[in-house]
């Protein structure tokens, strides 16, 4: 008994902590890689909404412009509008990504899309 | 009577194993709910930390929209104060492009208006002007630019000790710049006006 009994009475034991709570750490580790994703589409999306009120507002192509930008992404990208007032021409356009999704349980069958918005000024050729 | 010992004797083996299984899983059973509670808080922190971080970068990210926006409108409102009608500010179907030196003088003529129209696209894209910094014109290797400077705030109820108690909001700064027509960076024989 003593030391000895003591000792062997906990062998073992790591190996059975380890195992309780790896589905507790894998699934951590996958939500903190969701975030990630999460915080990547969303500057992903504010550059390529920029990107592209800047295209709409010279008058160019603006769903290229946001493809180019997001890459693998899908991105839908709305008709730009265009209006006139006092203080000149300016363009909103507007654009949604889709995060992508790590395989999670309570996320299975869902979607997630973050959209941005931006109002830039525009060529006076282009307000009707 | 030896073959009954050599069939007890593994018995009891057995016996003292099971049973010294059985305190093993007592006592790491013991041990694992602290461990977890542990973990679970460290990794709830970490969480809402990476949260925080995502949203500073994404008031970021959208503060330099607001700024791209800015920069643009403070530009329009420079060639229109210049007197440059012209789409390109190269070659114009309106008024002629004025030259450098004349341009850079309309600038610090009209900063009220540049500042109202940057100000205006800025509140546009969720923004403001940051008081601190006006539209500037900067002079770089490729010429002259125009600078706009915008703020944009969020709520971290978290840290509302630590935030200006006046506003209870972290202010995210972000700032763009926008280059000048080539007739304003082709003769820069007027460096007073410049910053």
């Amino acid at each position: 008994m003593g030391e000895g009994w003591r000792l062997r009475r906990q062998e073992g034991s790591q190996a059975l902590e380890l195992v309780a709570l790896l589905p507790l750490l894998v699934t951590t580790a996958l939500v903190l890689w969701q975030f990630a994703l999460t915080g990547y589409t969303l500057i992903v999306a504010e550059t390529a909404v920029r990107d592209a009120g800047r295209a709409a507002a010279a008058g160019q192509d603006p769903v290229a412009a946001a493809r180019l930008v997001a890459g693998d992404l899908p991105v839908t990208v709305d008709p730009p509008s265009y209006a006139g007032d006092a203080a000149g021409c300016q363009v909103s356009l507007r654009l949604q990504v889709e995060v992508p999704l790590v395989a999670l349980p309570f996320l299975r069958g869902r979607s997630l899309s973050i959209a941005r918005q931006a109002i830039m000024p525009a060529a006076a050729g282009l307000c009707p | 009577m030896n073959a009954r010992a050599g069939t007890v004797r593994p018995l009891r083996a057995a016996g003292r194993r099971t049973a010294a299984a059985r305190r093993t899983l007592r006592s790491a059973a013991g041990s694992i709910t602290p461990a977890v509670l542990g973990i679970v808080l460290a990794l709830l922190l970490v969480s809402i930390l990476l949260a925080d971080f995502v949203a500073v970068l994404a008031a970021h990210a959208a503060g330099l929209t607001a700024a791209d926006s800015a920069a643009a409108a403070a530009l329009q409102a420079w060639r229109a104060a210049a007197g440059d009608a012209s789409e390109t500010g190269s070659a114009g179907d309106g008024l002629a492009p004025p030259a450098a030196c004349a341009a850079l003088s309309a600038f610090d003529a009209a900063q009220a208006e540049i500042a109202a129209a940057a100000a205006h696209y800025a509140a546009a894209n969720g923004a403001s002007l940051d008081p601190e910094h006006p539209p500037v014109l900067v002079a770089g290797h490729d010429g002259i630019a125009i600078r706009v400077t915008v703020l944009r705030s969020l709520r971290l109820p978290q840290y509302a000790d630590r935030l200006d108690p006046a506003h209870q909001r972290l202010r995210v700064r972000s700032s763009a710049a926008w280059p000048a027509p080539d007739w304003a960076s082709a003769d820069l024989t007027c460096p007073d006006l410049l910053p």
